[in-house]
């Protein structure tokens, strides 16, 4: 093989891995969400016995539902928060929600809050395998 | 000496025996090219929908003691809640989709620029939702846990 030969393989090489490069989807990061994060102080405003609707609608806006349940009535709030993580042909999309559930007794007051956040655990990830 | 790779001899240029080495290099480069090409075409892909709840997460909730805030506390408010008049239903969704494809149209894009899809494909998907029952004094009265999902090996091939 000479020298001319070689550099064209060279070439030829790199012109390879040009192309490899322009096919595959690269790298990814992407983070979506629907609706807006609960804040902690707002949630700790409601009081059990004494909040009304008008003040937890107030503090956290209209629910996204209503539901009637165990015979209260339930404001419902939700927020979706996801990361898509992306690397050549690996991808893995982590979804989790937030959930503020407020309890009204039949004089329209606040009985019990049901508040949790799974959100600040969601991390971004490629491994699709296993866990 | 036999095949070892020379890298130059200022005297006669590239000796044989580091062609051959560079033949090989060459082949293993090519076969990787090959490989890299076919992986580019794959796509494997999971979706997590919420953390998975295990039996072993629940153990902690016992029937007749464990408060609503308890449960909250440790697993998080629901995903949904449904009731009667005397009981109320919390429901944690979790779900994991698992994804498996195969394009072997992206072979075309280096020659087409016309590129009709030619994928294969399969998806494991799973729902489950773990229920845990509430009586009027926001004590736990019942749990329900989703049986064991089988959980198989995923292929790309969908016949």
């Amino acid at each position: 093989m000479n020298d001319r030969k070689f550099f064209k393989c060279k070439v030829w090489l790199l012109l390879t891995l040009a192309c490899l490069c322009l096919l595959s989807q690269g790298c990814v990061f992407v983070r979506g969400g629907m609706g807006e994060p609960f804040r902690d102080e707002d949630v700790a405003l409601i009081h059990k016995g004494s909040s009304t609707r008008d003040r937890v609608a107030l503090l956290l806006g209209a629910p996204i539902e209503i539901i009637e349940a165990g015979g209260y009535e339930i404001f419902h709030y939700r927020r979706f928060d996801s990361k898509l993580g992306y690397f050549l042909f690996l991808s893995r999309l982590n979804i989790t929600t937030d959930h503020v559930y407020v309890f009204f007794n039949r004089e329209g007051v606040v009985e019990e809050i049901i508040y949790g956040k799974r959100t600040p655990g969601l991390q971004f990830q490629v491994w699709p395998f296993g866990e | 000496m036999g095949n070892e790779p020379l890298a130059y001899s200022f005297r006669f240029g590239r000796l044989v025996s580091s062609v051959a080495f560079y033949k090989k290099s060459f082949s293993a480069i090519g076969i990787g090219i090959v490989l890299l090409l076919f992986l580019c075409g794959c796509d494997f892909r999971k979706v997590v929908v919420n953390d998975p709840i295990h039996p072993e997460d629940v153990v902690f909730i016992k029937s007749g003691k464990t408060t609503v805030q308890q449960v909250a506390a440790r697993l998080g408010a629901p995903d949904e809640i449904t009731g009667t008049s005397d009981r109320l239903w919390f429901h944690y969704h979790f779900k994991t989709t698992k994804i498996l494809r195969v394009d072997f149209g992206i072979l075309l894009r280096i020659w087409s620029p016309v590129v009709p899809p030619f994928s294969i494909g399969r998806s494991d998907a799973g729902t489950d939702v773990f229920l845990v029952a509430f009586d009027s004094q926001w004590v736990t009265q019942d749990l329900r846990f989703p049986p064991p999902k089988e959980t198989g090996k995923v292929s790309f091939w969908p016949f």
